[in-house]
């Protein structure tokens, strides 16, 4: 290795490790008239530089397709459940006990696990994928790019699990080589959207994009990679100027998935939404209905005079460019606890139930442009609180966990307010 | 030199040229009936959808101009990879249409107004298309030469 010319030791350890392995194969193994496997066939189109990356994104887009189409009927089927449960709830002769239960658990927690079917099946799908051999292929098909754009190509596994939670996408950065290069990933992860603002997307996009939903929400994501790569662009160039090195992968065969491994794959992974749902989720509803019904009036004072409404009117003021009212606002700020929280909160600040009632509530409040900004801060704006938590463990840095926020939060802001000045030029 | 795929050789090639003008047309029309509002039936009205059918008849396209360059193995393999995003597109919307057929069975409201020719889009009837290229694949892949 010469100091002009550096050869990554991994790619020097993989050759290395490669040709012992074809000198055993040579002497135990003579070859025969042996067909094209699978693996030899597909591999020749899916990770072709070109068509890899065009099969890729249809691949991608029948995945939302099918997360949000597929679902909705289920969807409408638990939130005609949760009704139910919280007109049996209205019932308790305690009027404070039966708006704790039926507001504040139930229109809060229970609302929330409407959006159990769509994230169940995002699972499904991903572990499809990933039983089948393909997502590792993706993680190849996009290595290119990744590098072209400054990151690692290792990072495309933490922003694929960044698909899912934030966390564990943070966590598997860990594997990225360069302080500088992790950082970046690090960084640029909870840009990509996490199943956590699937409930906020479908909300907002069912009421305002009723014939597109499925298209809107793919698109969010697209958005999302988008923002993840040119924040990497940035941060290599300007803070970190660090070198990409070589990205080392063993292709696993291509597998037909079976029902029952993806099933359980699925549940390993939903259950932790479930867990979340039972824990903070039902603090924060729990939280949001006590400062939505209380005020310095006293209890059940109207949600303006609530503390919700105070703090909500205290800090609406900066974002009236955006077009957000102080529901809104409100609603991101417990957002920051998780994003889960948004729909919660606009859910109990509404007093109403049901997606259907809260569609009705935001098409009154906003036009089709502020509602697609909304979208847009949900998807830049810090995950939630865990992500934040993580980036300080993984990079032993409150400084970096600082930046994470303020980054974030200015660019959902300064985008969201993009979409609203162009959005109101052209329509 | 694939000796097996040339016996099959024309059917295999014919399948490819037939997924491709079909899928392109149904591609463009549904990206059409997107953009302009019209409403053709049994097409769909996705622009993204429409998209995705145009690239799907795009890999199939890549595939006849392998097939006509003698590059048997890659046409075969395009051949195979386009027949397999296409029982993708088919699956997932038979499972869409089987979850709106349970929305209108339970007398939801959203579901109320439901018709089956509202799902039955070109994802659907294009599959039997592609099933020949399925069908061959399963019975046959192309020889290694050493």
């Amino acid at each position: 290795m010469s100091k002009d010319n550096p050869i990554d030791p991994q790619i020097l350890l993989a050759e290395e490790r490669y040709k012992i392995i074809s000198d055993i194969i040579s002497e135990v193994y003579s070859k025969g008239e042996k067909h094209y496997s699978k693996t030899d066939l597909l591999d020749r189109v899916f990770l072709h530089p070109y068509l890899g990356i065009m099969i890729f994104l249809v691949v991608m887009w029948a995945m939302f397709h099918f997360t949000f189409e597929a679902s909705a009927v289920f969807m409408v089927i638990i939130e005609n459940i949760i009704e139910w449960l919280k007109g049996f709830a209205l019932q308790i002769p305690n009027p404070v006990i039966a708006s704790l239960i039926a507001e504040g658990i139930i229109g809060g927690v229970g609302f929330i696990l409407v959006f159990v079917p769509p994230i169940f099946f995002m699972y499904f799908t991903i572990s499809i994928l990933e039983d089948s051999g393909y997502l590792a292929r993706a993680a190849f098909v996009m290595d290119k790019i990744m590098v072209k754009m400054g990151l690692h190509g290792r990072s495309f596994i933490p922003l694929l699990l960044g698909f899912g939670c934030s966390v564990p996408g943070i966590m598997a950065a860990r594997t990225v080589d360069g302080r500088e290069n992790r950082l970046t990933t690090i960084l640029v992860t909870p840009l990509m959207s996490c199943s956590a603002r699937l409930p906020v997307y479908i909300m907002i996009a069912g009421a305002f994009f009723p014939l597109y939903q499925g298209t809107i929400v793919f698109l969010m994501y697209i958005i999302g990679i988008v923002f993840a790569i040119l924040m990497a662009l940035i941060f290599q160039k300007l803070i970190f100027k660090g070198k990409s090195s070589p990205f080392i992968m063993e292709l696993p065969e291509y597998q037909t998935p079976t029902f029952h491994g993806s099933v359980i794959h699925t549940w390993e992974r939903g259950v932790l939404f479930l867990k979340k749902a039972g824990t903070y989720l039902l603090f924060g509803a729990v939280l949001l209905w006590f400062i939505s019904k209380m005020g310095p009036g006293g209890y059940d004072v109207p949600i303006a005079e609530s503390y919700a409404g105070i703090l909500g009117n205290a800090i609406a003021p900066l974002f009236v460019p955006l077009g957000f009212d102080w529901t809104i606002v409100t609603a991101l700020i417990f957002g920051f606890f998780a994003k889960e929280i948004v729909v919660e909160s606009l859910s109990i600040i509404y007093s109403v139930n049901g997606a259907a009632a809260i569609r009705l509530q935001l098409l009154g409040l906003m036009t089709p442009v502020t509602a697609f900004a909304l979208m847009i801060f949900v998807l830049l704006y810090t995950p939630c609180i865990a992500a934040i938590g993580t980036i300080r463990k993984e990079t032993n840095s409150w400084k970096w966990a600082m930046v994470s926020v303020v980054y974030q939060v200015g660019l959902a802001y300064s985008m969201a307010f993009l979409v609203v000045a162009v959005g109101g030029l052209i329509f | 030199m694939f000796e097996e795929i040339r016996e099959h050789y024309r059917i295999v090639f014919v399948n490819v040229v037939l997924n491709s003008i079909a899928f392109a047309l149904a591609g463009v029309l549904q990206t059409l009936n997107a953009i302009m509002g019209y409403s053709i039936a049994f097409v769909g009205n996705n622009l993204l959808e429409g998209l995705v059918l145009v690239l799907v008849a795009f890999v199939f396209m890549h595939g006849v101009k392998c097939f006509v360059k003698g590059q048997g193995v890659d046409g075969y393999a395009l051949a195979v990879a386009g027949a397999l995003l296409v029982t993708i597109l088919f699956l997932l919307h038979i499972i869409i249409l089987a979850t709106n057929a349970l929305g209108f069975a339970l007398g939801l409201e959203d579901w109320a107004e439901w018709q089956l020719a509202q799902d039955l889009n070109a994802s659907i009837w294009l599959f039997p298309f592609a099933l020949p290229i399925i069908r061959f694949y399963r019975m046959q892949r192309p020889k290694k030469t050493n």
